[in-house]
């Protein structure tokens, strides 16, 4: 068994949890978002625990749909929803993704399995054999490409967008700390995962808990209390 | 009376942050470079 992916799951299901209590209180979508995204992400580590294990066909698929496809996509869409004030426009962006995603979904349960699944290795990660075992047509390729784009895009994108301002404005010291741990997090996944699709080098595993460990801590300090100096009010800025 | 959120800046929230920042963005232009290059195919594969 591989016990890096088995870290990261442990850290992201608690990151998962810590972010949907937030979300209990007042129910703000950004965090919804947040945790379902995290939940893909923990189950797209599980299943690389399990695929370090035993071969299942199954968890390869649950593996590429959430891991490879849905995890940015959503935790990018938070941030949408977070930054993008216009109305009905990160709802409009939602219903797309809802779409992508359930197309997503089916595209990747219907992908045929080959024969090279038989002589699949455990000892070796996943993301070094799915091509040879997974069947993806262009529309999967088309559709993994495009949510990752859009996910690492928004995700990455907004927390230095977010970062700059506090930056710019002196604010908020520990949400511009928090939201550049959250940027390089989120960054560290992205780019393995860009590396294993353009056949480059393999260090998912490790991007994966690196990038989780990240973003775990650049949230939790985005959001603790902040002592006051003194007595001059703030400027508004968007917050996480 | 409102209770301020400001920071006074360091030297290092000056100078460093902007580094940081520029860093990060290099860090997602490449990743989204890289997915391009292999959608046109030319990477090893895609």
């Amino acid at each position: 068994m591989n016990y890096l992916p088995l870290l990261s799951t442990i850290i992201t299901f608690f990151f998962a949890a810590s972010v949907l209590a937030r979300w209990r209180y007042k129910k703000p979508r950004h965090l919804l978002l947040w945790g379902i995204g995290l939940i893909f992400y923990g189950l797209g580590t599980l299943s690389e625990v399990i695929l370090s294990v035993t071969f299942s066909p199954w968890v390869l698929k649950l593996w590429y749909l959430t891991g490879a496809m849905l995890t940015a996509a959503w935790l990018g869409q938070g941030t949408i929803y977070l930054l993008v004030r216009r109305r009905g426009v990160a709802d409009a962006l939602m219903v797309a993704l809802g779409l992508a995603s359930l197309l997503a979904l089916i595209l990747v349960a219907a992908a045929p399995v080959t024969d090279a699944a038989a002589t699949y290795n455990v000892n070796l990660p996943a993301s070094e054999q799915y091509k040879e075992i997974l069947t993806r047509n262009g529309l999967i390729t088309l559709l993994t490409i495009l949510l990752n784009l859009y996910g690492t895009i928004g995700l990455v994108g907004g927390a230095l967008y977010s970062a700059y301002l506090f930056w710019r404005k002196s604010i908020l010291v520990n949400r511009m700390l928090g939201n550049l741990l959250i940027a390089a997090g989120a960054l560290m996944p992205a780019m393995a995962g860009s590396f294993v699709k353009a056949g480059l080098v393999d260090w998912l595993y490790a991007s994966e808990f690196l990038g989780v460990v990240l973003m775990y801590a650049g949230f939790m300090l985005a959001t603790a209390a902040q002592p006051a100096k003194n007595q001059q009010p703030a400027p508004a800025a968007p917050a996480n | 009376m409102m209770k301020s959120k400001r920071f006074s800046p360091s030297v290092w929230t000056q100078r460093l942050v902007p580094i940081v920042l520029i860093l990060l963005a290099l860090g997602l232009l490449a990743t989204v470079v890289i997915v391009i290059l292999s959608v046109l195919g030319l990477t090893p594969t895609v």
